[in-house]
């Protein structure tokens, strides 16, 4: 079973295009739930991917707030040109002023912490098919508590039986899949993510964390 | 590992009910009529078991629960100890600051949160083999997921176990919550809406009971 990964963004992005379309043409002026729902978590995603590239133009945590609503929506006008963020789901969107405020204070705490390598780095692997992955170290440097892989494009490829062929125990039918190799159990979920957890892991254990983790990326496809 | 049993209950509600479900979730003198209805429905089965890593759970903590909380599993490990007994022997805290005049020693609230909505997530991504689209702050529902077409709204609750049934009380009272909201949004929704009402109870360290309600209108 060969299974297509998409990221958060790509797959919220892609399910708000959808249920577009599926209202027709009243789409621009009807409210609907889900699709509110969607658009909020989308502009969430545009906050931390700005913030995870910081940009020092922002002065303010509205700019970054503006910036993201505004490439929300150009992103859905990419492939429904008529749509308009109608006032219903700019109220929703009202929520999300705090924490963008939050996510911009922190921004400049990130990059310097970045700068001094006070927390774990990115790794990045060899690409292998059309799978492209990045390993990020979660936690402060010296105390990394998980090993993330994680797609840099917005899409990625799980082969199952091209994994299980290679003697990888797999457990459960559908995600989070969970597989184990010598002991260390990696989680691989709906988005692309691997997950595994290093807490309190000595050094030669981290080491060869991260050697099955990148194994099992180039093994997936 | 750790043993999550799940007990499924399905719930259909036809236009009345549903109309007393909204009315009781305004009037709570309506409340005991639908909850006499609701035990006319079919009660819960066992349904599933399914043996999962700590490591998977961390992971589905992280991603669905909606507070920062650091280790709840071990937060929970930590209780169950206490719990046992086991802070009198050599090695534990001393406990004489823990408990002062009518205070009770209670589990991390934040850390049993988490734990029911990263398992509440798992169990609905294992089990409707859907995806989460959108996890609202300070909103309602905890979760909202989609797959085969059809939108999935997603609450959780959860409780440490105390030998009681609490975990299944609290999911009685939730439902008039979750159906008032389905109806809403089968209103303004194109695609069909569902409700997923997932109760955890922590029994042990190694052993949550899921009390699963697929609630349909």
């Amino acid at each position: 079973m060969k299974l297509e990964m998409l990221s958060d963004h790509e797959f919220v992005l892609n399910s708000v295009v959808q249920m577009l379309e599926e209202k027709g043409a009243n789409s621009a002026e009807e409210f609907d739930s889900t699709i509110d729902f969607a658009i909020t978590e989308l502009t969430k995603i545009h906050l931390r991917n700005q913030a995870q590239f910081y940009d020092r133009r922002f002065q303010e945590g509205k700019d970054v707030f503006e910036r993201a609503i505004n490439e929300v929506a150009e992103s859905i006008q990419e492939r429904i040109p008529q749509f308009k963020l109608n006032k219903r789901y700019r109220m929703s969107l009202q929520e999300l002023r705090y924490p963008a405020s939050e996510i911009f204070e922190l921004t400049s705490e990130l990059w310097e912490s970045k700068e001094t390598n006070r927390i774990g780095s990115r790794i990045s692997l060899p690409p292998e098919g059309n799978n492209s992955y990045e390993i990020i170290e979660v936690g402060l440097t010296g105390y990394i508590e998980g090993l993330l892989a994680r797609p840099v494009i917005g899409s990625a490829i799980l082969d199952l039986d091209k994994l299980r062929a290679q003697n990888f125990s797999i457990k459960g039918d559908w995600f989070p899949f969970e597989v184990s190799i010598d002991e260390l159990i990696f989680t691989i979920d709906d988005d692309g993510t691997i997950f595994v957890s290093t807490e309190n892991f000595p050094e030669r254990l981290m080491s060869e964390a991260k050697a099955q983790l990148a194994s099992l990326v180039a093994s997936m496809c | 590992m750790i043993d999550i049993h799940i007990h499924f209950r399905q719930i259909q509600l036809n236009k009345d009910e549903v109309s007393l479900a909204t009315g009781a979730n305004a009037r709570s003198a309506l409340l005991p009529e639908f909850l006499q209805r609701l035990a006319m429905k079919p009660s819960y089965s066992a349904f599933q078991t399914i043996s999962v890593h700590e490591s998977v759970i961390k992971a589905m903590i992280t991603k669905y629960s909606e507070q920062v909380v650091y280790q709840p599993l071990h937060e929970i490990r930590h209780w169950f100890a206490y719990a046992s007994g086991a802070f009198i022997e050599p090695g534990y805290p001393p406990l004489f600051y823990s408990r002062g005049k009518g205070k009770k020693v209670s589990p991390n609230k934040s850390a049993v949160a988490g734990i029911g909505e990263g398992v509440a997530g798992f169990v609905a991504q294992r089990l409707y083999k859907c995806r989460k689209l959108a996890r609202p702050n300070h909103d309602y529902p905890d979760i909202v997921m989609v797959g085969g077409g059809k939108t999935f709204l997603v609450e959780a609750k959860s409780t440490i176990s105390q030998g009681g049934t609490a975990i299944m009380a609290t999911l009685e009272q939730e439902i008039t919550r979750v159906v008032t909201y389905l109806n809403a949004c089968s209103g303004l929704d194109k695609r069909p809406v569902e409700g997923l009402l997932v109760g955890t109870e922590i029994v042990s360290q190694d052993k949550y009971d899921v009390y699963l309600n697929e609630v349909n209108i």
